[in-house]
């Protein structure tokens, strides 16, 4: 729907623009033909003529009769001309008519200073002669209406008018409407903008932009062949021509497709000189047509002997050396034989002596391409293996960098022993000491050792279970010092849970808490119960107290945030922190997935 | 002179069982009539017994030791014993004759038994009022730092520098991050802000904000203000009527 849509909208325009752009004059047609023609050559976009008023001294004149000629000529370029002023002035002028004397026959000079498009200065050198004549032949107005452009050569043949600007010379030339018209044209405000739309509909779009923009044209073939050539490194050399499956039949054949059909292109675009003819566009074409057939053909038989000799070689052979030599080889030679091939088919079906003398000087070519090929393929090969090598080392380096990075931030989240804790278990033992020295002496190493796993001297980030609850069991025999009687406890831990691996220092500060801010909290009997449980693929860490509710408001001292982070850091999201209040209150962390 | 009839008054078994070693030592001076383990019991044995002197545990389940200083009648001379950390027990010199840190060493405690010689008279009442102060000034010396918040089916912890503000409606407190997080809360808001008077100002009776993020305070009229704060969305908050002076006052500051 869209397609026909467009169509129709394009049609629509381009009747329309012919349409405009037919004159009220019925000259108009040829007259922009000859501009086309004659005023244009390829190599400036735009048309030569005066940009400034124009000041023309006339030298040489005997009598009246001469410059009244000339005055002539002035007031009918001025109704022509429509952007700048003619007039005759006695000095500072910048066109010189000189009439030389009677006795004097010079065949015209005339001279031009020009600077890019525009005319700066115009000298003609007239015969006396030249004056005397009636309009429609003079030289005069031949050589003046001339010389208010530049004209060059038609390249399409000339109109045939017989006017001033259709004739080399002033004898064969009339002053025509059409010259009038011409620079009626050439001089009006809007020359260009009418340029653009005549051209276009008398002579379509293409001799528009060859017109004017030829000189830039020139150079497309080689911008295009440039980039391609540009698309082609990049992608070879991002190893998108690799992909994943490295030896994939499908792979050899697009690549040797591209590469083929991308030489033939290149081959054309680059090598083909510059044509000054108007349709490169289609030049090309025709010229592709027969190469694309060709190097389709060519891509698709050498890929595919290619594949099949590469996939031995890489089965076979490891050492990176030898690898990239045999595919030098096997690439060079698979394009020759497919050259060969291509060749000998030629030869059966187009047997002409003349064929084959161009096919054998076609090879010499193509086999330095197919060495080049082959060359720069094992260039992309090894730069890619480079590239390939460093982005390696990188993911290596990042990787350990992650890990000094979690390894620094778990250090900073170290366990400590409360220092609280340690006052007051030393009060305790200092207490202890003459009552009853059997106590004392196994506090004091049930808390040395306590201090010594804190201590952590292997750096190990993880314990069993039973390591960690050995700890806590310590800690509460130190801890049951202060409280006496009023702590009591119990441990409970599932027997296949026991050598599993938590992190260190996981349930102790979680019984800290319990005692910290339970158990210490209330005059009445405490009861402290830890329990290691499995439930279907978690672990389950819980400690009871019967102390006060978990509070709902910001609090401090808990060290719960310390834990917190620890575990978000080694186990992610896996790793659930959660209380519950109420008359079984207790705090319980969950590692899901572990067991 | 007679020894001072003493009670000992602490809840860990082991800190009395030292107490009375260490006092056994200075029959002379110190005279144990009784112990209390807690702050019920402790009131009660003071006022009945009505000791000249007593070690005083501050750090008690139940009642701690200030407690017990307010109800009890009877106004002895006071050791408190206790592990505050040396530098904030010095402000209670003016308090008290003397205090022992745990762990305290028996030359400290012969120390204390120097003074309690050298004492004479009977300890002024008590300026309750500062002792108060003081001990909250203990007390609350630590910043909070996180604010646990339930999040589905655990806690999270969410650090007090990272909220931009706290946002009550009706039922619930709404915790913004500078993140632009949201989590609901259970707590008041009365609550919050008297946990977090340090950092937060209460600018309106549904706001409380976090005044190291506020970023720009505009005037408004009818005696508000507009704030700014410093997070992701740039929040706007306008203050209330009634908290124009608080905000004025951060202003000044």
């Amino acid at each position: 729907m869209m397609k026909q849509v467009i169509f129709i909208s394009a049609f629509i325009l381009i009747v329309l623009v012919r349409l405009g752009a037919q004159g009220n004059n019925t000259y108009d047609i040829i007259t922009w033909k000859v501009i086309g023609e004659r005023l244009f050559d390829g190599s400036k976009t735009k048309a030569t003529r005066y940009e400034e008023d124009i000041r023309i001294i006339l030298k040489g004149a005997e009598s009246s009769q001469d410059s009244a000629v000339v005055i002539e000529l002035i007031d009918e370029l001025n109704q022509l001309i429509q952007t700048i002023n003619v007039s005759l002035v006695k000095e500072d002028g910048n066109f010189f008519i000189i009439r030389e004397p009677e006795y004097s026959v010079i065949t015209n000079r005339t001279f031009q200073k020009i600077v890019g498009s525009q005319i700066l200065n115009t000298r003609l050198q007239l015969n006396a002669g030249d004056f005397n004549k009636p309009k429609e032949v003079s030289p005069l107005y031949y050589f003046v209406f001339r010389n208010l452009t530049k004209i060059y050569e038609p390249r399409h043949g000339k109109s045939e008018y017989g006017g001033i600007f259709d004739s080399g010379k002033p004898e064969t030339a009339k002053l025509h409407e059409i010259d009038k018209n011409l620079i009626r044209k050439l001089y009006s405000e809007n020359f260009y903008s009418e340029l653009r739309k005549n051209m276009i509909a008398i002579r379509g779009f293409f001799y528009y932009i060859h017109l004017r923009y030829q000189n830039y044209l020139v150079y497309a073939p080689l911008i295009g062949g440039i980039l391609i050539s540009v698309f082609l490194f990049f992608y070879f050399l991002s190893g998108g021509a690799v992909g994943r499956k490295n030896l994939s039949y499908k792979r050899y054949l697009l690549n040797g497709i591209l590469i083929s059909v991308s030489i033939a292109l290149l081959y054309v675009l680059i090598m083909m000189p510059q044509q000054s003819g108007l349709l490169i566009g289609f030049h090309i074409l025709k010229t592709m047509k027969v190469s694309f057939i060709n190097s389709l053909i060519l891509g698709f038989l050498a890929a595919s002997i290619m594949f099949l000799i590469e996939k031995e070689i890489t089965k076979r052979i490891s050492n990176i050396i030898q690898k990239q030599v045999l595919i030098f080889l096997s690439t060079f030679f698979s394009i020759l034989i497919t050259l060969l091939i291509i060749m000998a088919a030629f030869i059966v079906f187009y047997s002409t002596k003349e064929n084959i003398s161009i096919h054998f000087e076609n090879t010499f070519y193509l086999a330095f391409i197919a060495i080049l090929v082959a060359g720069l393929r094992i260039v992309f090969n090894i730069l890619n293996l480079r590239i390939q090598s460093m982005v390696n080392q990188k993911d290596v380096e990042i990787a350990r960098m992650r890990e000094l990075k979690n390894q620094a931030e778990l250090n900073a989240l170290y366990s400590r022993i409360n220092p609280h804790f340690l006052y007051n278990s030393l009060n305790s033992i200092a207490g202890l000491a003459h009552l009853d020295p059997d106590k004392t002496e196994r506090m004091a190493i049930s808390l040395s050792s306590l201090f010594r796993y804190s201590i952590n001297k292997e750096d190990k980030t993880y314990a069993t279970v039973e390591e960690e609850l050995e700890m806590v069991t310590k800690f509460l025999e130190v801890e049951k010092l202060r409280f006496d009687e009023k702590l009591q406890y119990t441990i409970k831990a599932e027997e296949h849970l026991l050598r599993k691996e938590i992190p260190r220092f996981l349930i102790q500060p979680l019984v800290e808490n319990a005692l910290k801010h339970g158990l210490a909290k209330i005059t009445e009997q405490g009861i402290l119960k830890i329990e290691v449980k499995q439930e279907q693929n978690d672990l389950i860490i819980k400690v009871y107290d019967n102390g006060p509710d978990f509070p709902d408001e910001p609090v401090t001292g808990y060290g719960l945030q310390n834990l917190h982070d620890k575990l978000q850091l080694l186990y992610g999201d896996d790793a659930v922190l959660n209380w519950y209040n109420g008359k079984n209150k207790f705090i319980q962390v969950t590692l899901k997935g572990q067991l | 002179m007679k020894p001072y009839k003493t009670i000992i008054i602490d809840d860990e078994l082991p800190a009395r069982l030292r107490l009375n070693k260490l006092s056994a030592d200075f029959p002379d001076i110190i005279e144990v009539v009784g112990e209390a383990d807690n702050g019920n019991i402790a009131v009660e044995l003071i006022d009945s017994a009505q000791p000249d002197l007593i070690f005083l545990d501050i750090q008690m389940p139940g009642k701690d030791g200030f407690e017990v200083l307010k109800q009890i009648r009877y106004n002895p001379v006071v050791v408190f014993c206790t592990a505050y950390d040396e530098f904030a027990l010095r402000t209670f010199d003016s308090l008290c004759v003397d205090y022992l840190l745990k762990p305290f060493t028996r030359d400290r405690f012969e120390g204390c038994i120097n003074k309690l010689k050298k004492f004479s008279g009977r300890q002024n009442d008590f300026n309750l009022q500062e002792l108060s102060g003081k001990l909250n000034f203990l007390n609350k010396r630590e910043d909070v730092t996180s604010i646990p918040v339930k999040s589905g089916d655990r806690v999270v912890f969410v650090k007090v520098e990272d909220v931009s503000y706290f946002m009550a409606d009706e039922k619930y407190v709404t915790l913004v991050t500078k993140h632009a997080k949201s989590h609901l809360l259970d707590c008041s808001l009365k609550k919050m802000e008297e946990k977090l008077i340090h950092q937060f100002l209460r600018i309106h009776k549904s706001y409380l904000v976090n005044k190291n993020l506020i970023r720009e305070v505009h005037k408004h009229f009818n005696n508000r203000y507009v704030l700014v704060m410093d997070d992701y969305e740039q929040t706007r908050l306008t203050s209330g009527r009634n908290y124009y002076s608080e905000i004025k006052g951060l202003l000044e500051l």
